[in-house]
């Protein structure tokens, strides 16, 4: 690492142009192909004004019902995700830690699940926005209440220690999952199916409620995650000298998995599990410009939203007009890439990359 | 060096999916160079499909789902992915004029999301019924005749069916036994077998056979150990072709545990049987349970 | 002024400190030396505010330390441990920023910055300020953290005394640093700084320290300046060795031997 080398803000200039023209790439390419020309109009018309020129319907539709929420939803799950890798991985000062690792995601499977088997038609005939709203909820309450659990059980024994932490998050994720595969042992065909799907996530039942209900929680969450950022460094220290630079580690602890749950849950019970987006992109982060936790949000935030989109492209894509669930996609790219990583920093010096 | 990794990954990410999606455009093109004015019917439903077909409207589809696999000529058309897992862009990239689905507990369309996001986009959604009897399956015919002005052919058709089923009910006479059935659905998976309950399509044919379903379970399971399945003891197997070709045929079915244990496995009455003839009613189920018929009154 | 009273802890039915009651005065070095298990780490883990289920009090300037304090204190009470678990890489400039953190919310200022390039050429690491720290040799590493912590107490409080506290900090330092950093430190306490330091090595604690305590068994065995208490009496009570004193003849300095 040089970390002297490039400035913050020219690779935060740098990723952001990035995202945009990944975006704009993204709005365009899929199974049907939209034109600039076509964008334009359409934009232009949800802008209320009138644009020239004429647009086939069936384009314009596509275009701000389907692809636009997708790419959207693309870019808050991907910024999200990664946000969220990077925060587990600075409060357990360990890189290679994600949200599977304590009971984050495997609560939320569950949640999800539960919703499919006994749910959804219990709940819709309430209102519509419980309908809507009942899958991410039920996500949230059970990804949250595996996450507590993890953290109390590992702090029953006085200090939350990072070792017993992870002992215990295997014992929940046990638990979540056998709990998960038993429903979906019990459950009729498709409900059964739905939760194979949902397991390997994706984003082509994007719509708008979906986009505004992931924004509404998941913006609010990183930027106050990028509060924690400095409390975060001084905790790379380990927790005593966080404590003499006077933080409140335990504290921290807390409101960090809050926020995390709150991130991973919404996100999951909409798009589905999607993993190694949240290991991969602070790791790259990471090798560019170190570790300050302020710069590995704000990366993984918007390299996240990159890499998301990417992966999305290729989903729909590659087996066009079918789609392949983007979860391959990501653990088909990311595992390697991973390995890749691991394998190349074994000549470099220090640290866990060593 | 290690600066240049990012780069190097999102440019490789780049390139794939370049790669990728001019393989896409590609297809675009071939459906672009069809005239707009002709009728441009994807059917996500295997019994929809095959009534298509048997109308004489076959040409008129571009676009099936996965499960969709008779007649033979399905094989030639553009999938769209499996019906539980449909893609709306996909859908709409194909030009369709209408997208035809029949949303019954075995043909359930997802994700949820798919149906709604097709209409707000302006693309014709339409819906037939799920027929489970036959006299459903006349109306669904006549429906479908109606809906492509073909009505002497449907005519013809729900007289075909008339006719095989008259024949099933004469032949039948000739059987006294009342043979146990079970039908087994992919062989064994992770452990369990997937027999068919006592319900849908599979079920009706095996009375109309002069059988009766092994399988009397009033639960929904469909998962059923290899205990569950020796208990029930059945006199007759019938397993789809997927599963009975996966695990290599008559001899190495007989031997899985729990079918080794049955009657029909140390008789030998095992047969294959091709999915897409069991798993709907349609023009041609009357001729399916004349050949069942025969199967399992083979001694 | 830091003061102590009564000061005893326990873990279970092991009693590690047993009614400790001591001050430390600013301008002075004091450094606390005693056998491993004397309970010197977990005494200056009470004063710096990690372990909170102590009984007795701890005054900051007459004012009781209490489990709240952290951030207040934080800005004019630094703490720098026998090694770090720093394992991620970070430049060298962002570890000493850390120090600032108690002083500002978001960003630093420009002041934080000018303070920690003064606190990294007083270690002479100036040259390293874009170095990744975790390429650093262990005694590059050590004069990194005192830097960071030097940058944290940096200014004199208006109303208040600074407060360093030092945890075996000289260990993995060569013999040329080891000295230079007890004269740095010296340096600090001299500007109206209570600076306490864990060390184990009698003889710069004899050419450095204005004030020793003798901790055994968590009991004080002795406190006072370094002549009077560093005696071969009680370095036989406290070690259980015999120590003869040599006179330095072109000083003043003692130094022990062990026989």
């Amino acid at each position: 690492m040089k970390s002297g080398n490039i400035k913050y803000s020219t690779l935060y200039i740098g990723l952001s142009v990035l995202l945009l023209v990944t975006v704009l790439f993204a709005i365009r390419t899929g199974a049907v192909n939209i034109t600039y020309r076509e964008i334009f109009i359409s934009m232009g018309k949800a802008l209320g004004l009138n644009p020239k020129g004429n647009i086939e319907p069936i384009q314009e539709g596509l275009f701000m019902q389907i692809r636009l929420p997708r790419v959207l939803l693309c870019v808050v799950i991907g910024a999200g995700l990664s946000v969220s890798g990077a925060l587990m991985q600075g409060l357990f000062r360990n890189p290679i830690v994600e949200p599977g690792l304590i009971g984050t995601s495997s609560g939320a499977a569950f949640g999800a699940a539960l919703v499919f088997v006994i749910g959804k038609s219990f709940f819709s005939q309430y209102s519509t926005l419980l309908g809507t709203m009942i899958l991410p909820i039920s996500a949230f309450v059970f990804s949250f209440i595996a996450t507590m659990l993890v953290y109390k059980l590992s702090s029953s024994f006085g200090k939350v220690t990072v070792a017993v932490m992870i002992l215990v998050g295997v014992a929940i994720n046990a638990i979540a999952a056998s709990c998960t595969g038993f429903l979906s042992y019990i459950a009729r065909d498709p409900q059964a199916r739905s939760i194979t799907f949902w397991s390997l996530g994706t984003f082509s039942g994007a719509n708008w409620d979906s986009v505004i209900l992931v924004y509404l929680f998941t913006i609010p969450s990183i930027l106050l995650a990028l509060r924690y950022s400095k409390a975060l460094n001084a905790l790379l220290l380990g927790e005593s000298e966080a404590g003499y630079l006077g933080i409140d580690t335990e504290k921290l602890k807390t409101r960090i998995i809050i926020i995390n749950t709150l991130i991973v849950a919404i996100g999951t019970s909409v798009v589905g599990v999607i993993g190694f987006v949240g290991l991969i992109v602070p790791h790259l982060l990471r090798m560019v410009k170190g570790s300050d936790n302020r710069f590995l949000i704000i990366g993984s935030g918007l390299l996240g939203a990159i890499i998301m989109n990417v992966a999305d492209v290729i989903s729909r894509s590659v087996l066009a007009p079918a789609e392949l669930p983007i979860g391959i996609v990501t653990s088909f790219v990311g595992a390697p890439i991973f390995i890749w990583i691991l394998l190349h920093q074994k000549g470099g010096k220090g640290g866990f990359y060593a | 060096m290690k600066k240049y990794i990012l780069t190097l990954a999102c440019l490789s990410l780049f390139s794939t999916t370049l790669l990728v999606t001019s393989c896409g455009r590609f297809a675009n093109k071939e459906s672009e160079a069809q005239k707009k004015d002709t009728v441009r019917i994807v059917c996500v439903s295997k019994q929809l499909t095959e009534i298509l077909f048997a109308l004489g409207q076959g040409d008129k589809i571009v676009g099936i789902d996965l499960s969709s696999t008779y007649p033979e000529e399905t094989k030639k058309i553009t999938t769209v992915g499996y019906h539980r897992m449909l893609s709306a862009e996909g859908i709409i990239s194909l030009k369709p004029t209408a997208v035809f689905y029949n949303g019954g507990a075995d043909n359930a369309i997802g994700p949820d999301n798919v149906l709604p996001q097709l209409k707000q986009v302006g693309v014709t959604v339409v819906q037939f019924r799920s027929a489970e009897t036959i006299d459903d399956t006349k109306s669904l015919i006549q429906d479908l005749g109606r809906y492509f002005n073909a009505k002497s052919k449907a005519d013809s058709l729900c007289l075909k069916i008339d006719n095989d089923m008259k024949l099933v009910t004469e032949k039948k006479k000739q059987y006294t036994d009342i043979p146990s059935v079970m039908i087994v659905h992919f062989g064994r998976a992770n452990n369990v077998y997937f027999p068919f309950g006592p319900w849908g399509a599979a079920n009706f044919m095996i009375q109309q056979a002069g059988g009766i379903n092994a399988v009397d379970t009033t639960s929904k399971f469909r998962m059923l150990s290899a205990e569950v399945v020796a208990k029930f003891q059945p006199q007759i197997i019938i397993a789809t072709d997927f599963g009975f070709d996966r695990l290599g045929g008559l001899d190495k079915f007989k031997e899985l545990p729990g079918i080794a244990l049955s009657p029909a496995a140390k008789d030998n009455h095992i047969y294959r049987f091709e999915e897409h003839d069991l798993l709907y009613l349609g023009p041609r189920t009357g001729e399916n349970i004349l050949k069942l018929m025969e199967l399992i009154h083979k001694k | 002024m830091l003061e102590l009273k009564n000061i005893s802890h326990a873990i279970g039915k092991h009693q590690i400190l047993e009614n400790i009651s001591a001050s430390f005065e600013p301008n002075k070095l004091a450094m606390i030396i005693g056998p491993n298990g004397s309970g010197k780490s977990t005494l200056l883990k009470i004063i710096s505010n990690e372990i909170a289920n102590y009984t007795g009090s701890v005054y900051y300037s007459n004012k009781l330390l209490t489990r709240k304090d952290k951030s207040d204190i934080a800005k004019i009470r630094a703490v720098l441990s026998q090694e770090s678990e720093l394992s991620f890489p970070l430049s060298v400039e962002e570890v000493v920023m850390m120090g600032r953190y108690p002083h500002f919310s978001l960003k630093p200022t420009l002041k934080d910055i000018s303070i920690c390039n003064q606190a990294l050429e007083k270690m002479k690491m100036s040259a390293f300020s874009d170095r990744n720290y975790l390429t650093l040799s262990g005694g590059e590493k050590q004069r990194v953290h005192f830097a960071r912590v030097m940058a944290q107490i940096w200014e004199q409080p208006e109303d208040n005394n600074r407060y360093l506290l030092l945890d075996e900090p000289i260990a993995s330092l060569d013999l040329n640093y080891q000295h230079e950093f007890l004269k740095i430190t010296k340096e600090i306490a001299q500007q109206n700084t209570v600076t306490i330091a864990v060390i184990h090595d009698i003889n710069l604690a004899l050419q450095y320290a204005d004030t020793v305590l003798l901790l055994r068994n968590g009991n004080i065995i002795a406190n006072g300046p370094p002549i009077e208490v560093i005696t071969p009496e009680n370095l036989f009570n406290l070690y259980g060795l015999r120590c003869r004193v040599l006179k330095d003849p072109h000083s003043s300095f003692q130094h022990f031997i062990v026989e």
